[in-house]
C-alpha cells in the first residue's frame, strides 16, 4: 500500500505539488494521470523519498524514508540510469547483493526470459539498446520482489511487443499482491489494465475515479474533461 | 555588421550574461575571480628578484614553463581523436545556411581567437605561479601572453586545416598525428643533443636544454622563446625577428586556409554533432558512457551485501575502465616529478605539485555521479555505511598512488622519515578534505552542485582546518612572544590532523542525505 497525504513540494516560489492525497492499494494498478508539467513525476519522485517535500507518505505501513520501506518498494524512473560499464549480470548481481534478495538470480533469470535479455547478459549498459535499457530498468525494480511499485512513465522507448509484455507483467504483480502506482500521459496504453486513476492537472488532483464508477464515460473524456489540455 | 559578426557577438555576450544569470551564479563568479585573481595578485607582489638580479637559468625556466603549458594544450589538441570545427548548433546554421567557405572560415577564426586568448593568459598564469620570485616587467608579461596568444592562434588554425585535409582526403587522415609526432621530435632532438653535450647527466641537461639557444629553431615554440629572453637580453632585432616569423607562419596559414577548396560540410557536420554529444556526456558526468567499449576491460567481480554492495560496484567500475592507477595519472606525475627536477626546488614542490593533481583528479572522480544517482539513495541500508562504502573507493585509490608517489620521490630526494611522513599526513588529510568537500556541496546544492561549487567548498574547508593552527601561532608569536619552534610545529601538524577531523565531522553530519531527499535542489 502506498498512501500519500497531504504531499506539497515547491520549487523556489513554483508549486509543483499542492496539497494531494492519494491511495495505491494491494493488488491494483492505480495510475496517475496528466498533462506535462501537471507534477505526476514529482509525486513519483517524492514518493520514491527523492525530493524535499511537505506531507505524510507512508510504503507498506512504513515512513517512506525508513529501511523497512526501501526494502518493500521498487522504483523505476522515465529514463534509465545504469552504470555504464556493467553487464547486464553484473546490475542484477549489484541490486540482488544490495537489497539481499536470497534468490535474486533465479528471479533475474525468469525476467531476462520474458523481456528476452537471454543474450544480452554479458552485454554492457552502453551497449544496448533504448528499449533493452527501459527493461534491464525494470527488471532490476522487480528482481527485489517488491510489494509496492513506483513507476514513472513506463512505456517510453518500448517497442509494442514490448510494451505488451509490460502490460502483462503489471497484471500479473497485481494478481500477486502488489501495489502498483504507474505516473503517464499516454492514456491508450494504460487503457485496459487501470484500476484506479488520479487525473492531475497544475500540480492538484482534479478528479479521481474508479474503473467500475466509470459507465458510458472514457478515461480520456474525463482527462479532457479535467485538464487544461483540448481534446479532438 | 554582417550576420556572423552577430551571431558572435551575441554567443559573447550570452556567455557573459550565462554566468551573472542568477544571484547564485553571479555571487559564485565574482567569488571565483577574487579567489583566483587574489591569487594572482599575491603572486605578482610577493617578495622579488629584480629582473636585472636574476640568473638567468630562472628566466629560462619560466619562459619554458609557459611554452611547455601552452605546448602540451597544443599537442593534446593536435592528438585528439574527437575533432570538429564547431559544434552542432553553429555547424547546422553554418553549413546550411547562405554562407560562403570563406565568411564561414573567418567566423571560425574568430572563435579561435577567443579560445587562444583565454588559453594564453592561462599559459602565463602557469609561469607566474610556477616561478613567483622574478620581478615580471608589464612588458615582459604583455610579450609573453602574446607570444603564447599567437603560438596558440597559429596551432588551433593549423589543427582545423588539418582537420578539414583529413575528413575531405583520405591520405591526409593522420596527418595531424605526423605534424606533432614532427614537433615532438624536433624538441626531443634539441634535448639529446643537449644531454650529449653534458655527458648524458639529466640534470645538467635538463638544464642545458632550458637555456639552449638551439631551442630557437624548434619552429613556433622555439620563436616565441626566442622573443622573450631576446626581449630580456635587449636584443630587440631577435625580438623583431621572432615575430616576423611568427606573424609570416600566420598570414600563410590564413591564406592557405580561407581558401580551402573541398566537400567537407557533411562529414564536419556528423563530426559536429558527436562532438556536441560526446561533451554533453561528459559534462553530465556520464564518460563511461562514451568510453571505447573495447578499452573496457574484461574482468569480474563479486559484490559484498547491503551497503557494501556498492563499494565492490564503484572498484569493479575502476578495474574495467582502468581508473584505478590511470596511464594519465603517471604520466602526470612523472610530469611534475621532471619539473621538479627541472626547478630544482625539490620534494617540498613535488608534494605541491601533487595536491594539483589530487585536485583534478577528484574533480573528475565519479563520487559527484554517484551522488546523483538515485540508485544509492534507494538501497535499504544504513546511511553511514553506504557513504563511506561510496567515499572508500576513491580514497583507496588516491591514497595508494600518493604514497607510493611522495616514498619514492621522498627517497630520491633523500628526506628524512619525518619529513616524508609529515607530507604524506598533509596529502591524505586533503584527500579527505576534498572528498567531504564534494559530499558536502551536493548536501547543501544537491542537484545544482558544480565543479565551481565543490572547488569553493574545498577551499573554504582548508581554510577551516588551518585557522585554528594559524590563528594560534600569530598569538603565540605576536601577542605572547613565544618563538619555540617546538610548540609551532605542533601547532602546525594540528592543523593538518584536523583536516581528517573535520572531514570526518563533515561525513557524519552528512549520513542522513544518503536517506534521500538530496538528489534534486529546489
Amino acid at each position: 500500500m502506498i498512501e500519500v497525504a497531504n504531499l506539497t513540494k515547491a520549487y523556489g516560489s513554483f508549486t509543483a505539488v499542492d496539497n494531494i492525497s492519494l491511495k495505491a492499494e494491494p493488488g491494483k494498478i492505480t495510475i496517475l494521470l496528466g498533462p506535462n508539467g501537471a507534477g505526476k513525476s514529482t509525486t513519483i519522485k517524492s514518493i520514491a523519498n527523492l525530493l524535499k517535500y511537505e506531507g505524510e507518505i507512508n510504503i507498506c505501513g512504513h515512513e517512506n524514508s525508513s529501511l523497512d520501506a526501501k526494502k518493500c518498494f521498487g522504483y523505476i524512473p522515465d529514463t534509465p540510469v545504469l552504470y555504464e560499464l556493467l553487464s547486464v549480470e553484473e546490475h542484477i548481481d549489484f541490486i540482488g547483493s544490495a537489497y539481499q534478495v536470497e534468490n535474486y538470480k533465479e528471479l533475474a533469470d525468469k525476467y531476462i526470459t520474458l523481456f528476452d535479455l537471454e543474450d544480452k547478459r554479458k552485454k554492457m549498459a552502453k551497449e544496448l539498446s533504448k528499449g533493452m535499457r527501459q527493461k534491464l530498468s525494470m527488471m532490476l525494480a522487480l528482481i527485489i520482489e517488491p510489494k509496492a511499485l513506483l513507476v514513472d512513465e513506463p512505456m517510453v522507448g518500448l517497442d509494442p511487443a514490448s510494451i505488451e509484455e509490460t502490460l502483462q507483467l503489471f497484471l500479473k504483480l497485481k494478481v500477486e499482491g502488489c501495489a502498483i502506482l504507474i505516473s503517464t500521459h499516454i492514456i491508450d496504453v494504460i487503457d485496459e489494465i487501470w484500476d484506479e486513476a488520479y487525473i492531475m492537472n497544475k500540480g492538484v488532483i482534479a478528479k479521481y475515479v474508479k474503473r467500475e464508477e466509470l459507465k458510458e464515460e472514457k478515461l480520456k473524456d474525463l482527462f479532457f474533461a479535467y485538464t487544461d489540455v483540448e481534446g479532438e | 555588421m554582417n550576420a556572423l559578426q552577430k551571431l558572435w557577438f551575441h554567443k559573447q555576450w550570452g556567455t557573459i550574461r550565462n554566468l551573472f544569470r542568477k544571484p547564485s551564479s553571479t555571487i559564485a563568479t565574482l567569488v571565483m575571480v577574487a579567489i583566483y585573481g587574489g591569487l594572482l595578485l599575491m603572486v605578482l607582489i610577493g617578495p622579488k628578484l629584480p629582473i636585472n638580479t636574476m640568473t638567468m637559468k630562472d628566466l629560462h625556466t619560466a619562459v619554458l614553463i609557459s611554452i611547455g603549458f601552452s605546448g602540451i594544450i597544443i599537442l593534446s589538441t593536435l592528438f585528439q581523436k574527437r575533432k570538429a570545427l564547431f559544434y552542432a548548433d553553429d555547424a547546422f546554421y553554418l553549413f546550411s545556411g547562405p554562407f560562403s567557405d570563406k565568411q564561414i572560415m573567418r567566423y571560425l577564426m574568430s572563435q579561435t581567437i577567443m579560445q587562444s586568448i583565454l588559453m594564453s593568459l592561462l599559459s602565463l598564469a602557469m609561469m607566474l605561479f610556477f616561478v613567483t620570485d622574478l620581478d615580471y616587467s608589464i612588458m615582459f608579461l604583455f610579450l609573453t601572453w602574446i607570444g603564447n596568444f599567437l603560438m596558440y592562434f597559429f596551432f588551433f588554425v593549423f589543427s582545423d586545416y588539418l582537420y578539414l585535409l583529413s575528413i575531405t582526403n583520405e591520405k591526409y587522415k593522420k596527418s595531424s598525428y605526423i605534424i606533432a609526432g614532427v614537433f615532438i621530435g624536433i624538441i626531443l632532438l634539441v634535448f639529446i643533443i643537449n644531454l650529449a653535450q653534458n655527458q648524458f647527466d639529466v640534470q645538467n641537461g635538463l638544464m642545458s636544454f632550458a637555456e639552449s639557444n638551439l631551442f630557437y629553431f624548434v619552429p613556433i615554440f622555439g620563436w616565441v622563446k626566442m622573443i622573450l629572453i631576446s626581449y630580456i637580453e635587449q636584443q630587440y632585432l631577435f625580438v623583431g625577428l621572432g615575430f616576423g616569423l611568427l606573424l609570416l607562419a600566420i598570414a600563410i596559414l590564413y591564406a592557405i586556409f580561407t581558401r580551402f577548396k573541398g566537400d567537407y560540410k557533411e562529414q564536419a557536420l556528423e563530426d559536429a554533432q558527436e562532438l556536441t554529444d560526446y561533451v554533453k556526456e561528459v559534462r553530465a558526468g556520464k564518460q563511461d558512457k562514451t568510453m571505447d567499449t573495447r578499452k573496457v576491460k574484461n574482468v569480474r567481480g563479486t559484490f559484498r551485501k547491503g551497503a557494501w554492495a556498492l563499494f565492490s560496484k564503484e572498484m569493479l567500475q575502476m578495474r574495467k575502465s582502468g581508473a584505478f592507477i590511470s596511464k594519465q595519472d603517471i604520466f602526470i606525475l612523472i610530469f611534475y616529478f621532471v619539473i621538479t627536477l627541472f626547478t630544482d626546488l625539490g620534494f617540498p614542490m613535488f608534494c605541491y605539485m601533487l595536491v594539483i593533481w589530487l585536485f583534478t583528479s577528484l574533480q573528475n572522480s565519479s563520487l559527484s555521479k554517484e551522488l546523483k544517482n538515485y540508485q544509492v539513495y534507494l538501497i535499504p541500508a544504513n546511511p553511514l555505511a553506504k557513504l563511506i562504502a561510496l567515499i572508500l573507493p576513491m580514497l583507496l585509490r588516491v591514497s595508494i598512488i600518493i604514497c607510493i608517489a611522495i616514498i619514492a620521490s621522498g627517497l630520491y630526494f633523500s628526506m628524512e622519515i619525518t619529513e616524508i611522513f609529515q607530507y604524506l599526513v598533509m596529502l591524505l588529510g586533503y584527500s579527505m578534505v576534498f572528498i567531504s568537500a564534494t559530499v558536502l556541496s551536493i548536501k547543501i546544492l544537491r542537484s545544482r552542485s558544480n565543479a565551481v561549487f565543490v572547488n569553493l567548498m574545498r577551499m573554504l574547508i582548508i581554510l577551516l582546518c588551518a585557522a585554528p593552527g594559524i590563528g594560534l601561532t600569530f598569538l603565540l608569536i605576536f601577542h605572547f612572544g613565544y618563538y619555540d619552534m617546538f610548540v609551532l610545529q605542533i601547532l602546525s601538524y594540528s592543523s593538518l590532523v584536523l583536516n581528517f577531523v573535520i572531514s570526518f565531522i563533515i561525513i557524519l553530519l552528512c549520513k542522513n542525505m544518503m536517506n534521500g531527499r538530496e538528489l534534486q535542489s529546489d
